[in-house]
C-alpha cells in the first residue's frame, strides 16, 4: 500500500505533465503575440512538475519514518468502508439530482435528494423526522431564494410554472 | 482638520434620522443572514437586494446598501466558524482557526470575537477613510499590472508556506488552483482553454463554487466518518466560555496592526478582502511566540483576519468614492446603483452632494456598532446550529451547498463541478494537502495571468517592468520571505535550543 | 461511583441536547411561518385573463452586475414597472462570461421561450466574427434597439497629447510608442473603435499597435496611475473624472458633439479630420423563435416606454442617445452593421475562421 505523500507526488506529476502538454497545444492567439495564452499555463505546469518531483524525492529519503503512520490507517477498515460507502452513495445521488434539477425542477428533485441523504444517514427508523426536515428544507429554501431574493430556481417545468 | 469634523457632524445629521437608522439595521440583518448561505457573498448579497433600495431616496439607498454590505461581511465568517464553510472568499481565513474553536467548545467566544474584531477593524478603518481618503487612493494608482502580478504572488506564496512542514504540498496546492483559473476563455485573445469542448466552461470555473465544494462538501464527507465512529464532538454548552482576559491580551494588538494593512490592501482595485484577511493571518503567525498553535483554535488568528478582512471592505470603498472605479465585485454593484439613482461616483462626489457622500461615510460609523450590538447577541442564538444532530444538521449543509452553487450562475454544470471538487478536497484532506492556497489561487489566478501578459505588453517584453520601481523590489522581499522566514526561525530556535 | 455519576451527567447532557434541539427546530417553524406570512403578502398577484404575460418575465443579463448591459436592462426594468407599462416582475440574472457568449449560448437552449429578454450591444457582433462563438446576431430575436452611446479617447490631464492627430502621428512613427488601453477583451468594442480611427487616420501597421485589456473597468486607475497612455472607452464611463480634470478627451466617435457640460466640449473625430464614427447602439433581444405574440408584446410596449418622460430622464442622466428603432429597421441596422465590422476585422486580421 502506498502512502499519500508518494501519491500526492506522483499525482503532481501526472497533472503537470499532462497540464504541460494541453498547454502546449493550446491554439495560438490572432492578435498580439500568439504564444501569449500558453506562456502562463506553460510555467505552472512545469513548476507542478518539479513540485511533484521534490515530494517523491523527499519522499524517497525517508521512506521509514511513515511505516507508523500505515499501521494506524490499517487499523480501522471497516469505520472506512461504512464511510467511504457513504461518500460514493453521497456522490452517486448528486449526480442524479444534478440530472433531476432542471427536468423535473427544483421542488421534486431537492425533496428526493435530500430524503435519500437522510434515510442514508439518520436511518430508516426516523422516517418522520427525515421527511418532515427535507420538506421544511426544500420549502423555505424555495421562499427565501425564490420570494425574498428573487434568485430563480427552475420550479416545476413539468407543470409549467 | 476642522472642515473635516463639522462635515463628518453633518453627515451624523444625515445618517442619524430614525428612518436611516432602521434602514441601516434592516440592511445589516438581512445582509447578514445572506452572507451566512454558501455561495452568497457581499456582492451578491448587495445585487440581490438592490430592488429593497429602488423606492427610497439616495441617501436612504446609499445607507442600506452599506448595511447590506458588513452585515454580509459579518455574515460570512458566521458560518465560517460554525460549519467550516465560508460564505465568500474574504471569510476563508475565519475557517483557519474560528472552526478549531468552534470545535474545542468556544463556538460563542469564536462568534463574539469575530464580530469585535470586525468592529474594530471597520472603525478605525473608518476614521482612516476619513482622514486619508486622498492620499491612499494616490497610493493605489501607483500600482501598475507589474505590481498587481507581484502582490498576488506574495499573498499566494505566503498563504502557500503557511505550514512550514508541508511547504512542498502548499505549493502543489496553489498550482491546482493557479490551473484550475486558466480554464475558459482567455480574457486577452478569446482563445478557448481547456474547456473541452464545453460550453459552460468558457466562462471558467467560479471560485465560489471551489469553496463550497471543498469546503462544505468536504466538512460534510468528514462528519460521515466521525458520526458512524461516534466521535463527532458536539458544544453543548452554551454561553459558559466567554472571551476571557487572557484572549484579550493576546488579540488587541494583532487586531491593530492588522487594521491598516487590511485597509491599504483593499483599497487597491481588486485586490480586496481575501488577500487582505490572508496576509494579516499570516502576518501574525510569523510573529507569534508558538506560531503552532494558528490552525488550532489560537484566537489570534481569528481575531487577526476579521479586522483587516473589515478594514479591506471600508478601503474599497474609497477608488468608488474617489475615482468612480470600483475596487471590488460589491462596490461594483454599489456604482452601479448609485448611477441609477442619478449620482455620479468620483473625485466631485464630496462637493457635489456633500450630503450624501458624508453621510454615507457617517452611515459606516453607525453600521458597524449597530453589527456588533446585532451580532455579538447573535452568537448565543447562532451556536444553536450546532446543536442540531450532525444527522440533520450535514445533509442541510448539502443542500444548502447545492442551492448556493445554482445561485452562483444559473447552472446546473457547476453541480459536477462541485461534486467534482468535494471529491478532489476529500483527497487532498486524506493526503494532507492544504486547501487554502488552491482557493486563493482560483481567486487571484485570472487576475494574476492577466496582469502579468499586460506588464509584458507595456514593456515590450522585458521581465525588468517586475523590478522596476520601489514597490515591486519590496514585494518581491516579501515574497521571498515569506518562504525563507519560517524556515529561518526554526533554524534560530533550534539552535537557542542547543545552547541552552 | 464515579462511573455512575459521569453516566448520569451523559445523560443529563443527552436530554440537553434533545432540549436544545427541540427548541431550534421550534425556532426553525416559528421563522419559517414568519416568512410565509411575509411573503404571502408580497408575492406576484394573479393577472386575469389569459394575456400575455401573466408570468415573471426574466431579464437575462450577458454581463456582469455594475456593467453597461446591467445598467441598460436595470434601467428599462425600472422605468417599465415605475410606469407600470408591464405588470408581472422581471427578476434581472446575471450570465457573465465570454465577453457574453455564455448567455448567447442559453439562450439557445431556450428556443421558442416567451418569457426571457436580453441585452446586447457590438460585440453581439463581434465576438461572432472574432471567433468566441459559434452563434451570432442571427440566433436571436430582436425586439427594439433602445439608445446609442459613443466611445472616447481619453489621456491623463499632464499627457503630452493634445489631439487625437498628435498621438496618430505618434502611432505612424513608432505603433510601440503608446500604449492604449481598454475595458474590453482584445478584438472586442474598445480595441475595435481604436483601431477603427487610427486606420481612418492612415496608420499602416494596425497588429503592431499594443492594446492592453483590463477587466472591472479598472482602465481609468491604470491611466491616471501612468501605467497605459490612452484609454479607449465609452463616453459616459469616465465623466466623473472629466468632471473632476483629472482626465482629459481629446476626441468622441460621434457624430457631431453630444450631450451637455463636459461632455459636449470634447470635440468628434471628424471635427479633427479623421473622417469615422463608431456608434456604441444597445438593444433587446428575444431567445431565438419567440414567439409571435410575444415579440409584438415587446415591441408595442417598448414603443410606448421610449415615449416616456421617466426614459427620457433616465437617458439624460447616462448620458445615452434615445435612438429607438423597432424589430424591422433594427435587423436591417445589424445587418448592415455585421458587414461593417467584418471588414474592421478582416483589415486587422482578427477575422475568426
Amino acid at each position: 500500500m502506498m502512502n499519500f505523500q508518494a501519491m500526492t507526488g506522483i499525482a503532481a506529476v501526472i497533472i503537470g505533465i499532462a497540464y504541460s502538454i494541453q498547454a502546449y497545444h493550446l491554439p495560438r492567439a490572432t492578435v498580439g503575440n500568439p504564444l501569449a495564452p500558453m506562456v502562463f499555463p506553460l510555467i505552472l505546469g512545469l513548476l507542478m512538475l518539479v513540485c511533484g518531483i521534490i515530494l517523491l524525492v523527499k519522499e524517497g529519503i525517508k521512506k521509514k519514518e511513515v511505516t507508523a503512520d500505515q499501521e494506524k490507517e490499517k487499523a480501522k477498515p471497516k469505520g472506512l468502508t461504512r464511510s467511504t460507502k457513504l461518500i460514493i452513495f453521497t456522490c452517486v445521488s448528486s449526480v442524479i439530482y444534478a440530472l433531476l434539477f432542471e427536468r423535473i425542477g427544483y421542488v421534486l428533485s431537492t425533496l428526493l435528494f435530500m430524503s435519500s441523504i437522510l434515510f442514508a444517514l439518520n436511518g430508516k427508523e426516523k422516517w418522520k423526522t427525515n421527511i418532515i426536515v427535507a420538506t421544511c428544507f426544500s420549502i423555505s429554501i424555495y421562499v427565501v431564494f425564490l420570494k425574498l431574493l428573487s434568485i430563480s430556481l427552475p420550479l416545476m417545468p413539468i407543470l409549467e410554472i | 482638520m476642522d472642515t473635516i469634523f463639522n462635515s463628518l457632524m453633518e453627515g451624523f445629521q444625515v445618517a442619524l434620522t430614525p428612518g436611516h437608522l432602521f434602514w441601516v439595521t434592516l440592511g445589516g440583518i438581512l445582509g447578514t443572514i445572506v452572507g451566512m448561505l454558501p455561495g452568497l457573498g457581499p456582492a451578491t448579497g448587495v445585487a440581490v437586494l438592490l430592488p429593497l433600495t429602488f423606492t427610497m431616496g439616495p441617501t436612504a439607498a446609499l445607507i442600506t446598501m452599506c448595511g447590506i454590505y458588513y452585515g454580509a461581511m459579518f455574515g460570512g465568517s458566521r458560518s465560517s466558524i460554525l460549519i467550516n464553510t465560508p460564505g465568500d472568499g474574504a471569510a476563508l481565513a475565519a475557517t483557519f482557526d474560528g472552526y478549531p474553536m468552534a470545535q474545542n467548545g468556544r463556538a460563542e467566544a469564536a462568534l463574539a470575537m469575530s464580530a469585535i474584531a470586525s468592529f474594530i477593524g471597520g472603525i478605525i478603518a473608518t476614521v482612516f477613510m476619513t482622514i486619508l481618503a486622498v492620499p491612499v487612493a494616490r497610493f493605489a494608482l501607483q500600482f501598475g499590472p507589474a505590481e498587481y502580478c507581484l502582490l498576488m504572488l506574495a499573498a499566494l506564496s505566503a498563504t502557500a508556506s503557511m505550514s512550514k512542514k508541508n511547504i512542498v504540498r502548499g505549493f502543489i496546492s496553489m498550482f491546482l488552483g493557479l490551473m484550475i483559473s486558466t480554464i475558459g476563455l482567455d480574457a486577452q485573445s478569446g482563445v478557448k482553454r481547456f474547456t473541452f469542448g464545453i460550453l459552460e466552461l468558457q466562462t471558467g470555473i467560479d471560485f465560489l463554487v471551489i469553496i463550497i465544494a471543498i469546503y462544505a462538501l468536504g466538512e460534510v464527507f468528514k462528519c460521515f466518518r466521525e458520526v458512524h465512529e461516534g466521535k463527532k464532538k458536539m458544544q453543548t454548552k452554551f454561553g459558559k466560555i466567554w472571551i476571557t482576559k487572557e484572549d484579550w491580551k493576546k488579540s488587541w494588538l494583532p487586531i491593530l496592526r492588522s487594521t491598516p494593512f487590511g485597509f491599504l490592501i483593499g483599497a487597491l482595485p481588486g485586490a480586496g478582502g481575501t488577500m487582505a484577511s490572508l496576509m494579516a493571518y499570516n502576518n501574525e503567525k510569523q510573529l507569534a511566540k508558538n506560531p503552532d498553535d494558528f490552525g488550532k483554535g489560537d484566537i489570534v488568528g481569528l481575531a487577526a483576519p476579521e479586522a483587516a478582512n473589515n478594514a479591506a471592505s471600508v478601503g474599497a470603498l474609497i477608488p468608488m468614492m474617489t475615482l468612480g472605479i470600483p475596487g471590488s465585485g460589491t462596490t461594483a454593484v454599489m456604482l452601479g446603483a448609485l448611477l441609477m439613482l442619478g449620482l455620479q461616483p468620483g473625485p466631485l462626489l464630496f462637493t457635489q452632494h456633500p450630503d450624501i457622500a458624508w453621510g454615507l461615510i457617517a452611515s459606516m460609523f453607525i453600521g458597524n456598532v449597530i453589527l456588533a450590538i446585532v451580532n455579538i447577541p447573535l452568537a448565543g442564538i447562532l451556536v444553536r446550529v450546532l446543536a442540531i444532530p450532525p444527522k440533520i444538521l450535514y445533509p442541510i449543509v448539502l443542500g444548502l451547498a447545492f442551492i448556493g452553487t445554482f445561485a452562483i450562475s444559473n447552472s446546473v454544470v457547476d453541480f459536477y463541478i462541485l461534486i467534482i471538487f468535494g471529491v478532489v478536497g476529500l483527497f487532498m484532506n486524506k493526503a494532507g494537502v492544504p486547501t487554502a492556497p488552491l482557493i486563493l489561487g482560483t481567486i487571484v489566478g485570472n487576475s494574476m495571468e492577466v496582469s502579468f501578459r499586460q506588464a509584458l505588453v507595456i514593456s515590450d517584453g522585458s521581465y525588468g517592468i517586475f523590478v522596476g520601481s520601489p514597490i515591486a523590489v519590496t514585494l518581491i522581499i516579501v515574497t521571498i520571505a515569506s518562504i525563507v522566514f519560517p524556515f529561518l526561525r526554526g533554524f534560530i530556535k533550534s539552535k537557542k535550543t542547543v545552547e541552552a | 461511583m464515579g462511573m455512575i455519576q459521569t453516566q448520569g451527567s451523559v445523560l443529563r447532557k443527552n436530554r440537553r441536547d434533545k432540549m436544545n434541539f427541540k427548541k431550534t427546530i421550534g425556532m426553525m417553524v416559528v421563522l419559517m411561518l414568519a416568512l410565509a406570512l411575509m411573503v404571502s403578502g408580497c408575492g406576484p398577484s394573479d393577472s386575469k385573463g389569459t394575456e400575455y404575460p401573466k408570468k415573471p418575465i426574466e431579464f437575462v443579463v450577458p454581463g456582469g452586475a455594475g456593467g453597461g448591459w446591467d445598467l441598460t436592462i436595470r434601467t428599462v426594468e425600472k422605468v417599465l414597472k415605475d410606469t407600470k407599462l408591464v405588470p408581472v416582475p422581471m427578476p434581472i440574472i446575471n450570465k457573465p462570461g465570454g465577453g457574453g457568449a455564455v448567455t448567447l449560448a442559453h439562450i439557445q437552449k431556450e428556443k421558442g421561450n416567451d418569457k426571457i429578454v436580453t441585452v446586447y450591444s457590438p460585440p453581439l457582433l463581434l465576438i461572432n466574427l472574432n471567433g468566441s462563438t459559434e452563434y451570432s446576431y442571427k440566433d436571436t430575436t430582436p425586439l427594439a434597439k433602445l439608445i446609442e452611446d459613443y466611445g472616447a479617447f481619453v489621456v491623463a490631464k499632464d499627457s503630452k497629447y493634445g489631439s487625437i492627430k498628435e498621438v496618430m502621428d505618434a502611432l505612424k512613427e513608432d505603433p510601440k510608442s503608446i500604449k492604449i488601453g481598454g475595458n474590453s477583451a482584445v478584438g472586442s468594442m474598445d480595441h475595435i473603435q481604436f483601431l477603427l480611427v487610427a486606420k481612418a487616420a492612415g496608420v499602416k501597421n494596425l497588429k503592431e499597435i499594443d492594446y492592453v485589456s483590463f477587466q472591472d473597468n479598472a482602465g481609468a486607475a491604470q491611466l491616471l496611475g501612468g501605467h497605459v497612455h490612452l484609454l479607449s472607452t465609452g463616453l459616459g464611463d469616465v465623466k466623473a473624472l472629466l468632471d473632476s480634470g483629472d482626465l482629459r478627451a481629446l476626441a468622441s466617435t460621434a457624430k457631431e458633439r453630444v450631450g451637455e457640460g463636459v461632455l459636449a466640449d470634447i470635440p468628434t473625430c471628424i471635427e479633427q479630420g479623421v473622417d469615422t464614427i463608431f456608434i456604441n447602439w444597445r438593444g433587446l433581444f428575444g431567445v431565438p423563435e419567440m414567439p409571435e405574440y410575444a415579440q409584438k408584446y415587446w415591441g408595442e410596449t417598448l414603443a410606448k416606454m421610449v415615449e416616456t418622460p421617466e426614459w427620457a430622464e433616465a437617458c439624460k442622466r447616462n448620458g445615452w442617445t434615445p435612438a429607438y428603432a423597432d424589430a424591422e429597421e433594427f435587423e436591417t441596422f445589424l445587418d448592415e452593421n455585421n458587414e461593417k465590422y467584418k471588414k474592421i476585422l478582416e483589415e486587422i486580421d482578427m477575422l475568426g475562421k
